[in-house]
This record gives C-alpha cells, structure tokens and sequence, in this order.
C-alpha cells in the first residue's frame, strides 16, 4: 500500500514538473507587463522597440496614456504622418485629449504640408478649446516658413507673444525680401568687363584671377596673329573665349549659388528661431 | 500524505518562478544564435528590466549589457556595440568577467577603425593590477591593432617576443617579405624618374614617366641653349618639374596601393581561415 | 560640482539617444578597407575612353596637382555627362579659371575628407534642386 502510494506521489510530482516546465510562472508577455516594459523603454528613449511594445499591447487591451504614447513615439521619430493619425484616434472619450488634439496639429505642421495643414486649421470642431490660439500662432509660422505674404500684417503679428514681435516682423520681411543678388547683372558684368560678376557676387579672388587670365590670352592671341603666328593666335583666342564664356556662365552660377545659400540660411534662422522656443506650445509629455 | 503534495507544490513552484528569467534568457540567446539580432536586444532589454523588477539586476546586467553590445556588433553598428561593452562592464561583478567586455570594446573599436581608443583601452588594462596574469591576452590584441594599422612589423615583433600565435606570426612574415618599401620606391625615383613605377610593376607607366622627363627636360635644356629664357622658365616649371614630382608621388602611390592589396589578402586570410581568437 | 553633473547629464542623454530608426538585420562586416577608390571611368563610351586614357597617360604619373575634389578632368567628364556637351564645356572652363586662382581658400569651398576642397559639377548646375542637400547637409 505505501510503495504504492509513493510510486502515485513520485509520478504526481514528475507531472508537476513537466507542467512547470512546459509553461513559465511569469508570464512576461501578459498585457500588464508588456506595458511595464513599454513604458520602461518609453523612457529610455527606445522608440522603435517601444513601438512594437506598445502595438502589441494595444491590440488586446485599450489605455489612453499607452496609445498617447505610442503616438509620441512615431513622433520622437519623426514619422509625423502616422504620428498625426495615431493622435487622431485620440480625439474622443480620453482625458489626453487635448493635448492629443494640439500634437495631431503640431505632426501636421512637422510634415511640411503646410497647405494641408492650414486647411486643418480651419476645422474648429478638432481644435481643443483651451488651445485655440496656439493652432492660430502655428498657422501663422506656417507662413512664415513658406514666406508667404500676408493681407492683413498686423493682425498677423498680433498673435505673437509682445516680447518676440520685432523680431518676427524682421524674419517675416527678411523672408518676403531676402538679400538675393541678381543673375542677370552677374551675367551681364561679367560680360562687360570679365570677372567682374564675381566681384559682384563676393567671390573677389576669382574674378580678379579670371580678368588677368582672360585678358592675358587674349593679348597672347592678339600678339601671335601680329607676328604672323597663325596657329598660336587661333590657339589663345579659342582657349580665351573659353574663359570668357565660362566666366559669364560661372558668374551666373555664383550670382544663383549666392542665392541659394541665403535662403537656406533665411530657412535656417527661422526654424531654429521658432524650434527653440517650441512653437509657443506648453509642455505635451506624460508621465 | 496531503502535506506533502503540498510542500511539493510549493518547492517547484518556487523552482520554476526562479526558472521564468533563465527562460526569458534562453528565449533571448536563441534569437542571438539564429542572427536575429535586433529582436534578440528587444529581449535581452526585457530580461535586464524584469531582473531589475524582482531585484535580481545584479545577476543579469553584465551578461545582458554585453549581450546586446554582441547583437550591435552583429549588425555592425558599432558605435552603440561599443556603448553597450562599456556599460557591461561597469556592471561585471569580477575582474574576469571585466575583462572580456573590455576585450570586446577593444575589438569594436578596431574594427570601426578607432585604433587609438583601442589603444588606449589596452593600456589602461596594462596598468590595471588586476589583470596583470593576463599580459600574453593583452600583447596579442596589442598586435591585432598593429595588423589594422598595417603596421605589421611591430605586430610580428610582439608576437614573436612573447612566442604567440605562430600561424598569426607565419602570416605577418609573409606580408613584411612580400609588401614594397614606399622610401626604397620614392627615393630610386629621385634618381631615376619611373624606376619607382617599374618596381612596383607598373612597367609601362614607368617607362613613360621616365620618357616624359627625358622629353620635357630636353626641351627645357634646349630652351635655355638657345637663350629663350621664358620658354626655358615655363617648359621647365609647368612640364619637366610638374612630371619629376609626379613620378615621385606616382611611385609612392603605386606602392602603398600594392600594399594596401597585400596587406588585404592577408586580412581576408585571417577572416576566412585563421581559428584563433580575432575582432 | 556642476560641471561634473553636466557631464554626467550629457553623457547620459548620449547613452540614451534615439540610434535606431529601422529594423535592422545582421550584417556580414569586412575587415578589409578599401582606401584606393581610383577614378577609373567604367562606362563603356567616347568620354569615357578619353577619361581613362588620360589618366592613364597623363594622370597617374604627373603627380597630385589638382586641389578640388573631383579633380578637375573628373569634374569635366561629369558635368558633360549630367548638363550636355555646352553646358558642361562652360561649367568646366569656370572651373578652370577658379583653379587657376592662387588666393582660393577655406572661406570658398568646404573640405572633403581627403582634405581637398569639395566642389561637385551639380552646384554649378543652376538648378538649385539638384545641389540644395549639399548645403543643408554641412552645416
């Protein structure tokens, strides 16, 4: 009776164990914990893993503050398009959603797509009540960037801060009229007088080595044909009309590559001017 | 008899809640041996955050931090490899330990180029006293980072001094006999224009190197016999030195490119076919 | 004390930063480098065949004499190839008479990593959407 007892216990035993072994305790894939572990990563600044984290968690369970971080994640990366969408489905029955709603405006604004994003602007019924003005001040950066002009200024510039307003005003204008030199007048001096559109477009060394080269072959040319050089005069007046139509062409590309710069740069200030100060917006992280 | 089953019970279960992060990790090392190395830092992250959760990080940090700098360096991405060996290595509990996430920072780092941090790295363990039984280890990757810097005399000098890896050694001396000397090559092409090219076995280029001089210094020599000292200056400065300098470079060239070539075989010899321990 | 707590700050948010931006897979990595990348030409055309004739014949063997990065026959086979025969002919004479200039410097061309100054056919092109990149992307 006992070894017969004994043998049922060692049998139940060895069956507790293959159980044991076949499942796990903990289950560290359970919603609960796959949301630990998503928020732990959330907050060492691991998007990407992050994103799957979240993705997973949120297709068995529903939590407002995971979602808005899921959200914010596709934004950290800059993936502004899913970000913009993933806020949206924010918009009803969550405490986020104000903050979801002026986010789902600032992804918007991210993507670039500022005609898009202005119609968005005029949709009332998305734009959380307490930050109307906010989507009003992003619309208008919107112009901004883009160097828009606008009709009416001074209620454009109303909606800055009193503090900022000269210098919006100075971007606005450095934006509507930026420094440009012209292509044309490049062009044009450089065929007057060669090398002298470089000067023009700040390039001063150039154009001074390009007025000696060219005259200085065409005088080669002119001096060879005198002493009955044929071949050398042909030789110097084709090599200083090649200076000289590459001068006109290269001071038109300066005069453009002169531009071009400005206009980053113009861009350059103006981003930077109104990142640092974070679009006016308030604080829109989560614990 | 009830008792029993019950103490039983409790004794497993015990058992297997210890076991749950052995099998997150094994879930882990599998995913790292079958190369899916991204998902395999996803979980060597879990197991590090629930070691933490049940107070347990101390077992763990080391071998997950070092584990994910593994997977890093699996995909190549150095730079967080390197950030990962290093925090694997504040987190070791012994020296030895230490050591191989201190090695593995010193590969990672030869092997995105980093050859003075690498360096660096070795002699700051050179002067650590608790590695001091581990020189031979430390002189060996010492020349592992000579080889990178194709400086392969120093490597076999190391290595020969202190009698390791003899295939390593074998290899080295076949690169130092085969691979040119740029001086030897530089300076017989200061004497003779072209000679340089020609013995790096760039036969034809050398020769027209060398006709170019002979060509270009006629007319220069010729110029000034026949008193046209402008002609002379110009042929002189624009042709004849712009091609004495440029069968110098050329030589110079030639030969650090046929040991670069050389100096590659080698290394995708030690890639492919050398077993000992390597980047 | 704050010093010490700034670098710990920033140390830190360098540990932490957004690396990852795509799922990556292993990759097979090389212990071989590869510093020589000549210029040889590998189409199979007219301007090619000059390119590499030239390189060959001249080139190589007349030492490193331009300071642009492409040099300066590079830049000239190029811009033909990108802007057409006229065009790149002009860009190419521009670009010669600016080599010419002894009084060039770091004010005029950023510099490449071979520590030449880095000045691509596509700036010239007068098309600003061709080069805009390169100079959003240096500074």
């Amino acid at each position: 009776m006992t070894i017969n007892k004994l043998i049922v216990i060692f049998l139940l035993s060895f069956l507790q164990l293959r159980l044991v072994a076949q499942r796990t305790d903990f289950d560290f894939y359970s919603p609960e914990n796959r949301l630990k572990f998503a928020n732990y990563l959330y907050s060492t600044n691991d998007f990407l893993r992050t994103l799957d984290e979240y993705k997973t968690y949120l297709k068995s369970s529903y939590n407002d503050t995971a979602l808005f971080k899921y959200a914010d994640c596709f934004f950290n990366m800059e993936r502004y398009e899913e970000a913009a969408a993933t806020f949206k489905s924010l918009f009803f029955n969550s405490s986020l959603e104000d903050k979801a709603k002026l986010k789902f405006y600032l992804s918007n604004f991210l993507t670039g797509k500022f005609d898009d994003f202005r119609k968005l602007a005029q949709y009332e019924v998305y734009q959380p009540e307490v930050y109307r003005d906010k989507v009003k001040l992003l619309s208008a950066i919107s112009y901004l960037y883009e160097g828009r002009k606008v009709e009416d200024t001074t209620a454009f510039f109303e909606v800055f801060p009193d503090s900022n307003k000269a210098e919006v005003k100075s971007l606005y204008y450095l934006k509507l009229n930026p420094p440009f030199k012209s292509e044309l007048q490049a062009g044009l001096l450089s065929a007057i007088i060669p090398g002298a559109g470089k000067i023009y477009t700040g390039n001063i060394s150039d154009g001074i080595t390009s007025f000696i080269v060219t005259g200085l072959t065409a005088y080669l040319s002119v001096s060879a044909f005198q002493h009955n050089h044929k071949f050398r005069g042909y030789l110097f007046a084709g090599i200083a009309a090649a200076f000289y139509a590459g001068n006109v062409y290269g001071s038109v590309a300066s005069a453009n590559i002169y531009n071009a710069k400005i206009s980053i740069e113009i861009a350059k200030k103006i981003k930077f001017y109104f990142h640092s100060r974070n679009y006016y917006l308030p604080d829109l992280t989560i614990k | 008899m009830k008792k029993f089953l019950l103490i039983l019970l409790i004794v497993v279960n015990a058992i297997s809640a210890q076991n749950s992060l052995e099998f997150l990790k094994a879930k882990a090392d599998s995913l790292y041996k079958s190369h899916n190395y991204f998902d395999a830092i996803t979980e060597y992250k879990r197991l590090c955050f629930f070691a933490e959760m049940s107070n347990r990080l101390q077992e763990y940090s080391y071998y997950c931090n070092l584990m994910i700098g593994k997977s890093y360096k699996g995909g190549a991405r150095f730079d967080d490899a390197v950030k990962y060996f290093f925090r694997a290595a504040l987190n070791a509990n012994d020296a030895n330990s230490e050591f191989i996430a201190k090695i593995e920072m010193v590969k990672v780092n030869i092997l995105r180029g980093t050859l003075p941090r690498a360096s660096e790295i070795i002699h700051e363990m050179e002067e650590d006293a608790r590695f001091l039984n581990k020189k031979d280890s430390l002189l060996y990757w010492k020349a592992w980072i000579h080889i990178f810097d194709e400086d392969w005399e120093s490597a076999y000098q190391i290595l020969k001094e202190n009698q390791l890896s003899y295939e390593m050694q074998r290899i080295c001396r076949n690169v130092i006999e085969e691979k040119y000397s740029v001086t030897f090559a530089k300076t017989i092409s200061y004497i003779v224009p072209g000679s340089g090219l020609i013995y790096t076995g760039n036969y034809l280029q050398g020769l027209l190197s060398l006709g170019y001089n002979i060509l270009f210094g006629y007319f220069t020599a010729d110029a000034f016999a026949a008193e046209r000292i402008f002609d002379g200056m110009a042929n002189g400065s624009l042709l004849w030195l712009r091609f004495y300098r440029g069968s110098i470079q050329a030589a110079e060239k030639s030969a650090r490119k046929r040991n670069k070539e050389i100096f590659n075989r080698a290394l995708v010899y030690f890639q492919l076919n050398y077993d000992g321990a390597k980047p | 004390m704050i010093k010490v707590l700034l670098y710990i700050l920033i140390f830190s948010t360098i540990l932490n930063a957004q690396t990852e931006w795509t799922k990556w897979s292993a990759v097979e990595f090389n212990y071989v480098s590869y510093g020589f990348d000549n210029a040889q030409q590998n189409d199979y055309d007219f301007l090619a065949f000059l390119a590499n004739g030239y390189r060959y014949l001249i080139s190589d063997i007349d030492g490193d004499n331009c300071p642009f990065e492409p040099a300066c026959s590079a830049f000239f086979v190029k811009s033909i190839k990108s802007e057409g025969l006229f065009k790149g002919f002009l860009m190419f004479s521009d670009r010669f008479l600016r080599d010419i200039n002894f009084f060039k410097g770091l004010n005029d061309y950023p510099v490449s990593e071979k520590g030449k100054f880095y000045d691509p056919p596509e700036i010239y092109s007068l098309l600003q959407k061709k080069y805009q990149a390169i100079f959003n992307d240096d500074k």
